[in-house]
């Protein structure tokens, strides 16, 4: 009997998780208000491109993230407590600012970073992982509240990876190492590679802007979907659950 | 006769260059009335691939206060390598003065994010300059910027 029963709660379970009910992008979507993005160009084009596109059609879409991003932003910078003087640092007000004292000002309940692609940080994923530790070290102090979020690096295109054999693979182990990490230290990892691949594990065809790095409004489109199914996950994990309120 | 003819030609030569010289004299029609978005988009090309950024964004990157202007439009292009035109009318020509200098800065920063990065966009950048008539102020970073800006500041 008592087997009999486990065996119909399980079930139970199961249905439920496969009857789960996917939101509406507008309600997946308000999972990024009170947000911060911070990273490099790719989140400068990602930005332009939601402002351009999807709240053409969306006015709502992110109307409540705010975006800090600067072409050849480092994660090298984002783990410092001051500003670099030979680095390129993100700006508030008309002024070089530090990640973590931008994050002191802003006190958001997310922060979403994409950096690395700048450090070339493939190459030298311990040094990533060091970075990592002081980024979350920083956020500790200046903005104890604030979950943060890492996505994994972008893949290369097929014409880079020719140029530069094997770094595809290099990305790759460090997306491994960086999700671990994120566990480790309280982060919650963002796969945005997969969807962007193509079935050789290189950046699909057509969703690049410049044939290398960059992506088109094809491309950001995908990042955005990803985005939405990933708090679609968050809801059907019970970790988020959207306000109620009208779109 | 000949008096007559000479007269008459000189009457006539009067009266082509006065003519002219009253066309020389004629106003550039004032644009204050115009929208600027409508403004913008009108003079400056490429504006149909730019993202029309939040105004929010002029606080957060450039530190101009909205307090600081009556219109304002700053807008980006969604390319890595393409152009922005950023044209606020402030509210006094003290707050023209300040958003001169604030946008000049802006454009320096752009310059050293962009020099090693993308230098078409550093290209745009370095040789574009901020200008102003009474109190608008435009930073426009396209081919051709000051051209472009001329005509856009034109009327106001």
């Amino acid at each position: 009997m008592k087997r009999l029963l486990a065996f119909v709660l399980c079930l139970m379970l199961l249905a439920g998780t496969a009857c789960a009910e996917r939101l509406p992008d507008e309600q997946l979507v308000t999972y990024y208000n009170k947000s911060v993005f911070v990273g490099d160009s790719l989140v400068r084009m990602l930005r332009n491109y939601i402002v351009n596109t999807e709240q053409k059609a969306h006015p709502d879409y992110f109307k409540d993230t705010r975006f800090f991003a600067e072409y050849s932003y480092q994660l090298y910078a984002a783990s410092r407590e001051t500003p670099s003087s030979s680095k390129v640092d993100l700006k508030y007000k008309g002024s070089d600012i530090t990640l973590c004292k931008l994050m002191e000002k802003l006190q958001p309940e997310k922060l979403f970073i994409l950096a690395g692609l700048n450090d070339k940080i493939g190459e030298k994923t311990e040094k990533g992982m060091e970075y990592i530790d002081k980024i979350m070290a920083l956020m500790a102090e200046y903005a104890p509240d604030t979950q943060v979020y890492f996505f994994s690096l972008t893949p290369v295109t097929a014409k880079v990876e020719k140029k530069r054999p094997n770094l595809q693979s290099k990305w790759d182990a460090y997306n491994v190492e960086l999700e671990k990490k994120c566990e480790e230290v309280g982060a919650i990892y963002i796969d945005i590679a997969t969807d962007l691949k193509g079935e050789n594990g290189l950046m699909k065809k057509g969703i690049s802007h410049d044939g290398e790095y960059h992506l088109n409004d094809k491309g950001n489109a995908i990042w955005v979907q990803t985005l939405l199914d990933f708090a679609q996950s968050q809801y059907d994990a019970n970790k988020w659950v959207p306000v109620d309120e009208e779109y | 006769m000949k008096k007559i003819v000479i007269l008459l030609m000189a009457a006539l030569m009067l009266f082509v260059l006065t003519g002219c010289g009253n066309k020389a004299a004629e106003p550039v029609a004032s644009t204050l009335e115009t929208p600027l978005i409508d403004l913008v988009t009108k003079t400056v090309p490429g504006t149909e691939e730019m993202a029309n950024l939040p105004l929010i964004d002029l606080e957060d990157i450039i530190g101009i206060e909205a307090s600081e202007y009556t219109e304002a439009v700053y807008m980006q292009s969604t390319a890595l390598e393409g152009g922005e035109a950023v044209v606020l009318r402030a509210v006094d020509a003290e707050a023209a003065e300040g958003i001169v200098a604030m946008l000049e800065n802006y454009r320096i920063r752009r310059c050293e994010e962009t020099q090693n990065y993308v230098p078409e966009l550093y290209k745009l950048l370095s040789e574009t300059s901020v200008q102003r008539k009474n109190n608008t102020v435009a930073l426009i970073v396209t081919e051709k910027a000051a051209d472009i800006a001329n005509k856009l500041l034109a009327g106001e």
